[in-house]
């Protein structure tokens, strides 16, 4: 600690290049930081249904196979089910294409046992209950395109050849999705006249020991059915569209460490630099009895500070950042809720001290072998 | 007078490990971008190469995909006897009706497995698109379930090979040809025929029709009379328009290749600007002894840009190096737009290659610039002085 002063003086000494440094890390770090926390708003996507005990029957044919209504009686009739409900991913979009999101069409009367976490105030419930063309939407969705309660809206149907028109009667709240759309069921079939089919069915279990078997159950009901089911826990049905885009974990993870081997390179130039600046200095220092040790400590703490510097600005910063800036409107509702999370900025902050070290060892070895006679005689 | 190069490339051989270091570190960051950009760029070579701007494609009113829409075949009857269609060898019109289908199959890596397209055709698909041609095998005959599948998708999905048979859904469907198709998406597909798989699948409609007028005024009239024909309730449009509104479905990856570039960019100015400060200090009486010697402020600043410029070259043709071993992987993602698979490779082509290097110039000279003014406004008397 009583080095401390000597290790600021020096860090500062030349303000302009721990500056620049600091900036390159801090952009580096951001930037890492940014592409962790997107795989982070992934797996927390992917866990919002943790401990709701719901299960998702699908077609085990493909994602645009439909199932036959009667597969639901049969389910239901499975020990350990409390409720059921069909759930149709409709696919359409507010006025313009690219004003994409999640929309479906569920059981009206069923959503509140089988979704409990999305929470809508009673008078909206019962509001949406009662008009056969109501719906339900999500804050971040009527924020995005300015809907009120008792708006009339019409989306364009891509799926399905109709255009639903819908009466905006009830805001949700929910922990991690803010930009879903629901509508009954009964407007859908009504407007489809009776399709008979649906492309899901969730299923609420009592007890959450019982998930596995229950799933097991369903799908060995129809394995032999001329409509197999697939049946997911909510975090596998998130991770089958994540995995769709492709191994982004692997993708992102080279890239970081690409992004931060090239500022261990910049960095050991600055370091070295600075270090070279200095060889009559530290030999003094070594003249009047500072050990080999001491200056390897004294030269390294300084780099490994100017790293955290950089690391710290650049997590801390896209914290910050992310926090005013709408990254659903600017992604176009690709990513939802975004943020940088503290143990993302931890691990960033660790791999800065990573970078300092690295960076820094070469040149702070250098400087404390360096001889006290040569460093001495050396005019720089 | 200005300075010659050969003092710049003196300069950098004499620190050649920081120069070194220089080019690896920018050549780091550009090659990240430039990867990237590849990534992009082999997606979307796939995507929309796959449409000719010359033929039209008919799909449902307000479908989007192939995948969701249909097209009747007593649509297909009337559209067929349209006149101005080119007409195949044997006289019948080149006009290619298609039901496209989803098959969940495991994958090598994942025997969850992934959604592949599967398209019924008949002769005519061939005919449209004379770049797909079988490898390996024999074509799938009519009328049975026989299947040809894509390079790509056999190297990509399990038990997918030549004599391998594999089950989707009620039915068995065996495997006795591989073809390619010139990395178009059709790269990603299995084919078989039309009927059978409309059968197989209790599909009575088709998917899409694409055909080919025989010139630009029976494109015309052919795209007026589907679209003023009220019994049809069709969409036409050219099937290269169809492929390049499909790349919307990759709107994630533009964002992120758009961002990556951006901190790429950014990584390699403020490393060439480290740079560009270090090697000033490191020969600040050097800079001024040759002001005294009679060079002006201006050619000192110019010939410290172009050293910037060529550090940041050698970085940007580093980068490139480095992103090669990458071109030609090939890898797959998900359209969101069709949820199917689109099989594609990276591809570092001459365009991509020029963008990266010539982003690093830019990068390289923007960063070197204030280093080189601050270098070259210096009093001479304060650099020669200095120790």
């Amino acid at each position: 600690m009583k080095f401390s002063r000597l290790i600021l003086k020096n860090l500062f000494r030349n303000k302009l290049r721990a500056g620049l440094t600091v900036a390159l890390m801090a952009s580096i770090f951001f930037f890492v930081a940014t592409l962790l926390s997107i795989l982070d708003n992934f797996e927390q996507a992917a866990n919002a249904g943790e401990g709701k005990n719901r299960l998702g029957v699908q077609s085990a044919i493909s994602l645009a196979d439909m199932l036959p209504y009667a597969h639901e009686e049969k389910i239901r009739r499975i020990e350990g089910i409390t409720e059921t409900s069909k759930l149709q991913w409709v696919g359409a979009y507010y006025k313009e294409q690219k004003n994409f999101f999640a929309n479906f069409a569920v059981d009206a009367d069923k959503m509140e046992r089988v979704w409990d976490d999305y929470r809508v105030p009673d008078d909206q419930r019962a509001a949406f209950k009662q008009d056969r063309q109501g719906t339900i939407v999500g804050p971040g969705l009527a924020e995005r395109f300015g809907w009120k309660i008792g708006d009339r809206i019409v989306l364009t149907g891509t799926i399905f050849p109709f255009n639903p028109e819908l009466n905006v009667r009830g805001i949700y709240e929910h922990a991690v999705d803010s930009a879903s759309l629901f509508f009954q069921m009964a407007y859908f079939e009504q407007a489809l006249g009776d399709p008979g089919q649906v492309g899901m069915f969730w299923v609420k279990v009592a007890d959450a020991d019982r998930m596995a078997s229950v799933s097991e159950e369903i799908d060995a009901l129809f394995r032999n059915s001329e409509y197999p089911t697939e049946t997911f826990t909510e975090k596998e049905f998130q991770q089958q569209f994540i995995s769709m885009i492709g191994n982004i974990k692997l993708l992102f993870t080279t890239v970081s460490l690409c992004a931060i081997f090239m500022i261990v390179l910049l960095g050991a130039i600055t370091m070295s630099m600075s270090a070279r600046e200095r060889v009559t200095e530290i030999a003094v220092l070594r003249a009047i009895g500072y050990s080999r040790g001491a200056i390897l400590g004294l030269m390294l703490t300084e780099f490994v500070l100017l790293a955290l510097l950089g690391g710290a600005a650049g997590a801390f910063g896209a914290n910050v950042f992310y926090r005013f800036i709408d990254m659903t409107k600017l992604t176009q509702g690709f990513l939802v809720n975004f943020g940088v999370s503290g143990p993302t900025i931890l691990l960033c902050v660790a791999a800065a001290l990573g970078v300092g070290l690295l960076s820094g060892g070469l040149p702070a070895t250098r400087s404390a072998n360096l001889s006290v006679v040569d460093g001495l005689r050396k005019v720089v | 007078m200005s300075i010659p190069l050969r003092y710049n490339i003196g300069s950098l051989m004499s620190r050649r490990t920081s120069t070194f270091m220089s080019i690896l570190g920018i050549g780091t960051v550009i090659g990240i971008m430039v990867s990237m950009v590849a990534l992009y760029n082999g997606v979307r070579t796939a995507i929309v190469s796959s449409g000719s701007p010359e033929n039209l494609m008919v799909l449902r009113e307000a479908a989007l995909t192939e995948g969701t829409s249909w097209v009747t075949k007593e649509a297909y009857r009337i559209i067929r006897s349209l006149p101005g269609l080119e007409k195949q060898s044997n006289g019948d019109p080149v006009i290619s009706p298609e039901l496209v289908v989803i098959f969940k199959l495991p994958k090598k890596d994942d025997p969850k497995g992934s959604n592949v397209n599967v398209r019924g055709v008949t002769p005519a698909a061939f005919a449209l698109r004379p770049y797909v041609r079988l490898v390996e095998g024999q074509m799938f005959r009519p009328g049975v379930n026989e299947v040809v599948v894509a390079n790509r998708v056999r190297n990509r999905f399990a038990n997918l090979d030549i004599g391998d048979t594999f089950s989707f859904g009620p039915r068995e469907w065996h495997v006795v040809g591989v073809f390619e198709a010139n990395g178009t998406s059709f790269d990603s597909e299995i084919w078989t025929d039309a009927d059978f798989l409309g059968l197989a699948q209790k599909r009575e409609a088709y998917s899409s029709l694409t055909l080919r007028p025989v010139d630009d005024v029976a494109f015309k009239s052919i795209t007026d009379s589907i679209k003023s024909d009220n019994r049809l309730k069709l969409q036409v449009r050219s099937e290269y328009k169809y492929y390049a509104d499909q790349t919307q479905g990759l709107l994630g990856i533009v964002i992120l290749v758009a961002f990556v570039t951006v901190f790429m960019v950014i990584g390699a100015t403020l490393g060439a600007m480290n740079t560009m400060f270090s090697a000033v200090a490191a020969r600040k009486r050097e800079l001024a002894t040759m002001r005294a010697l009679g060079f002006r402020r201006r050619a000192i600043l110019f010939s410290l840009v172009i050293e910037a410029g060529a550090i940041s070259f050698l970085g940007g043709v580093a980068g490139v190096l480095l992103a090669l071993p990458v071109n030609g992987i090939s890898t797959g993602t998900t359209n969101f737009q069709t949820f199917s698979e689109v099989a594609f490779s990276f591809r570092v082509s001459p365009a991509v290659a020029l963008f990266g290097v010539t982003l690093a110039v830019i990068a390289g000279i923007i960063g070197g610039t204030l280093p080189a003014i601050t270098a070259a406004r210096v009093p001479i008397t304060t650099a020669l002085r200095e120790v």
